[in-house]
């Protein structure tokens, strides 16, 4: 009896799998991109108050910038339109924390 | 008499000789529903479709310029964004809005297989293909302007009569009230000309921050990058937009507002 629940538990595991690699898009892969799109909208959507931020805070946001173009970068598949956008909209936002960061530091 | 008839033809031969060797250097002004228009054409003709012709006016009626420039990602420069099929069909670039929903769908794998009436709406170059939108009928209660479009598009959005969205669910970040920084002041080079004031707020109300730093303004410190009209109506620095889409370099008086002392 033991055997027959391992062998079916095996089964529904292994049905799993194979659904899961038909369906890359499926919900199941669903936290990992919004995981990095819901970094990309924290980091991306306070261009607006550039000018606010200290120094320190700029440099964390050009680091999380750059962790996040690490992570765009594994996007492949059938996420090369997304990852092709998100790539130009993140480099818009770091260059312009870059910038800012810059003018910072050159009106010390 | 001889003499006179000889000259006369020669003064006949150069004249025209004159006028045939002419290239033609000055461009020709577009009428106001081709100012902006751009022609895309990465990939159009390797498909054997007509080139893309997009016109700038009509997306501006209802969208700010941060819209589809950041948010979508489209580029600064015509062609300079790598548009496939394929980005369009899977809701990018002009599949975002284009998708069969919000407008018209853009790009699908059949339809050349049942009519290439909808590929000719965007892939329209030299085919002759009515628009949906004429542009005297839609733009016929805004503000008028002297050149350009010949439409006071500031005013417009001041008065009410366009609301562009600064937002596309599901693409756009939701954005804190924007920090507008400072006006200020640009000298201008020729004496006699009024200087120009030039307002963050008006820009930054339709552009944002990142559209144009580093990208289009690169200098840090105010003064140290030399601005010339040479350089911007070939396109960079101002020019990028005005001259292209915004109001044109022929409207001197709209950037050079202040009184000279």
């Amino acid at each position: 009896m033991k055997k027959i629940i391992f062998f079916a538990l095996i089964g529904v595991c292994g049905l799993g799998m194979l659904a899961g690699s038909m369906f890359p898009d499926s919900p199941g892969t669903v936290f990992a991109a919004d995981d990095w799109k819901q970094e990309f909208a924290e980091v991306c959507g306070k261009t607006q108050n550039a000018m606010e931020f200290t120094p320190e805070e700029l440099r964390s946001l050009i680091n999380r910038c750059i962790r996040l173009e690490e992570r765009l970068n594994e996007l492949n598949g059938p996420q090369g339109s997304e990852r092709k956008v998100y790539a130009t909209r993140l480099k818009m936002c770091k260059e312009l924390y870059i910038y800012t960061l810059e003018y910072r530091e050159k009106e010390k | 008499m001889k003499k006179t008839l000889f000259l006369a033809v020669l003064s006949v031969i150069v004249f025209l000789g004159v006028a045939l060797a002419e290239t033609g250097v000055k461009k020709r002004r577009p009428l106001p529903f081709e100012y902006g228009r751009v022609v895309i054409n990465n990939y159009s003709e390797g498909a054997r479709l007509a080139p893309v012709v997009f016109d700038h006016w009509q997306h501006r009626m209802n969208f700010t310029c941060r819209v589809c420039h950041v948010d979508i990602g489209f580029a600064m420069e015509a062609e300079a964004t790598d548009i496939r099929a394929v980005d369009n069909m899977s809701g990018y670039y002009c599949g975002t809005c284009h998708d069969g929903k919000k407008a018209f769908s853009s790009c699908e794998l059949d339809f050349g297989l049942k009519s290439t009436e909808t590929c000719d709406r965007c892939h329209s170059l030299g085919k002759k293909v009515e628009r949906k939108f004429d542009f005297a009928e839609t733009t016929r209660g805004l503000p008028k302007e002297r050149f350009g479009n010949g439409i006071d598009w500031e005013r417009a959005e001041d008065e009410g009569k366009i609301t562009p969205s600064d937002y596309i669910e599901g693409v756009s970040i939701k954005r804190d009230q924007l920090v507008v920084q400072k006006d200020f002041l640009l000298d201008a080079k020729v004496e006699g000309m009024p200087e120009i004031i030039f307002s963050h707020k008006k820009h930054t109300v339709w552009n944002g921050c990142e559209l144009c730093h580093p990208e289009i303004f690169i200098g840090i410190k105010r003064g140290t990058t030399k601005y010339s009209m040479v350089d911007i109506y070939e396109g960079r620095f101002c020019g990028a937009c005005h001259g292209s889409v915004a109001f044109p370099l022929l409207d001197c008086q709209r950037c050079h507002t202040q009184k000279v002392q």
